[in-house]
């Protein structure tokens, strides 16, 4: 099977009758083996539900997710939901264990490779802290640690950086295709900033506003790495344009017609 | 001036100074000692009915501890029942707070009449004084977990009671140690009351004896024996719940709580 997620059509929608709520509008989502995969869209348009859906915690109305060809997805995805959720009773290391523990290892062997990501995340030391102990960049490293060693290659971050100072954000960006060219992550991941999808990804989704449909696909054909300066070359202006077109179609066009495409 | 020393030393001289004008009020107004004690009577009274006074307080000791392990345990077994069942919670709540309202001497003097002058109706008084705040602070943190924890774990595929023992849990422990002080701090009151209506040892017993002779300063010596009993007994579920949670402390520290 080659697409590790592949979302078919899905709607959702909340309440009955009058009070019904449609979230999502026949979304189709793909994401391939070590692809970096990202959902571009406003805020509240439902992205964080398509998220809920592909990690099991919830069923569409319509459509099916499947992950690795299988529509029993609990347990099989890496989450990070916003906040990072560290449990303040564990250290950090039983934190970053504790997907794993959950799914059977026993517990030295999980320590062991807590101890070894926290190594390669820049974290090696702090592993015996608490979270209230350390700084707001360490928890979400902390956070995104644990989401590799539950996920089995394949993970779904949500705005992992969104509470994050903009330069701060920037050095995560970088240090996370780092992180991710290294392993043999699947990464699906949303964001409403336009240029943080470009420079991430292999592809980017761009959504609606609610209920969310794809308005646009963008196949991301820049080289990698992709250097923070990337954002000022022609290549990515274009896409942006692109995004930016869709995202708000209300707005003016400034841009050439023709860079375009027929959606 | 280290740390310690800076929380210790102000309670500290606040108490001798309120010591300190007890017994210069009694010398000034020249005061009957046998009504009024001065401290340093009430000092001496404990220290020559020391024997007296230990041999009584093993007995309220006793009740208390038994009455706080049982309290505790039904308060935390209640507490998840209550928690967890909505038919069991509407249907009894009501009545546990009701059952609040009831003077708690009344029903001591019930149970003296079942049970007699054993250690059973002792321990039962303080049961029902200690049970009820650890029942509603574990139902407050049974409540008080973020869901978005709940369904971290269960995308990890973690059972719902892998995720009571490793997330419930771990929430709620604070609220039922914020209960189980309140409790602690109380069973020395339902240790007295228990004994005051019918017993043949214990500080409370002993008080009685002593009022009814008017021995005014070996009742205060006994007070003071009560509350050093009651003092200890909340200082020790703070020290267990320190060694217990200790990262809440920690997490409180950085805040600057505490």
């Amino acid at each position: 099977m080659e697409e590790r997620i592949s979302v078919n059509n899905v709607s959702k929608g909340f309440g009955e009758g009058e009070a019904r709520v449609d979230v999502l509008d026949g979304v189709d989502v793909r994401v391939g083996r070590h692809n970096f995969v990202s959902l571009l869209g406003p805020s509240g348009c439902g992205k964080s539900t398509l998220f809920n859906i592909i990690s099991g915690l919830m069923e569409p109305t319509e459509g099916e997710a499947l992950v690795d060809g299988s529509d029993d997805r609990l347990g099989t995805c890496g989450y990070m939901q916003q906040k990072d959720l560290l449990m303040p009773w564990k250290k950090i290391v039983d934190n970053v264990a504790l997907g794993l523990m959950v799914k059977g290892t026993p517990r030295s062997e999980a320590r062991r490779q807590a101890d070894d990501i926290l190594e390669r995340f820049g974290l090696g030391g702090f592993g015996h802290r608490y979270a209230s102990e350390i700084s707001g960049g360490m928890r979400q490293r902390a956070a995104l640690a644990r989401t590799f060693l539950a996920g089995d290659d394949v993970l779904l971050l949500d705005e992992p950086f969104g509470a994050l100072d903009s330069l701060t954000r920037l050095q995560m960006q970088s240090w996370l295709l780092d992180v991710w060219q290294e392993s043999a992550a699947s990464i699906l991941f949303i964001t409403h900033d336009v240029d943080e999808a470009i420079r991430l990804s292999d592809r980017v989704y761009v959504l609606s506003e609610r209920p969310a449909r794809v308005v646009l696909t963008l196949e991301i054909d820049l080289p990698r790495p992709r250097p923070y300066e990337m954002v000022m070359t022609r290549e990515f202006a274009e896409y942006k344009a692109q995004a930016i077109r869709y995202l708000h179609p209300d707005e003016p066009a400034l841009i050439d017609e023709e860079v375009i495409p027929d959606a | 001036m280290p740390e310690w020393l800076k929380k210790t030393l102000p309670p500290l001289i606040f108490g001798l100074a309120l010591i300190l004008g007890w017994e210069l009020l009694t010398i000034i107004t020249d005061a009957d000692p046998r009504i009024y004690p001065a401290p340093s009577e009430v000092l001496s009274a404990l220290f020559s009915n020391l024997s007296e006074v230990f041999r009584n307080a093993k007995i309220t000791t006793l009740e208390m501890v038994l009455g706080f392990i049982f309290g505790a345990t039904i308060g935390i077994s209640l507490g998840i029942i209550l928690a967890y069942s909505r038919i069991f919670r509407s249907a009894v709540y009501p009545w546990l707070i009701v059952s609040q309202t009831i003077p708690i001497p009344a029903i001591a003097a019930v149970l003296v009449i079942w049970f007699g002058f054993s250690i059973v109706p002792k321990v039962l008084v303080v049961v029902m004084i200690a049970f009820f705040p650890i029942a509603v602070s574990t139902v407050d943190g049974l409540k008080a977990v973020d869901p978005e924890m709940v369904q971290l774990m269960r995308t990890f595929g973690a059972s719902k009671a892998r995720i009571f023992r490793e997330v419930r849990i771990p929430v709620a422990l604070p609220y039922i140690f914020t209960g189980a002080k309140v409790a602690a701090a109380f069973s020395v009151l339902g240790a007295v009351f228990g004994e005051w209506v019918g017993a043949k040892g214990g500080l409370g017993y002993l008080l009685l004896l002593k009022n009814r002779a008017v021995n005014t300063d070996e009742v205060f010596a006994i007070i003071l024996a009560l509350s050093i009993l009651g003092v200890g007994f909340f200082g020790l579920i703070v020290l267990i719940e320190r060694l217990t949670i200790p990262w809440y402390h920690k997490a409180r520290q950085l805040e600057g709580v505490q």
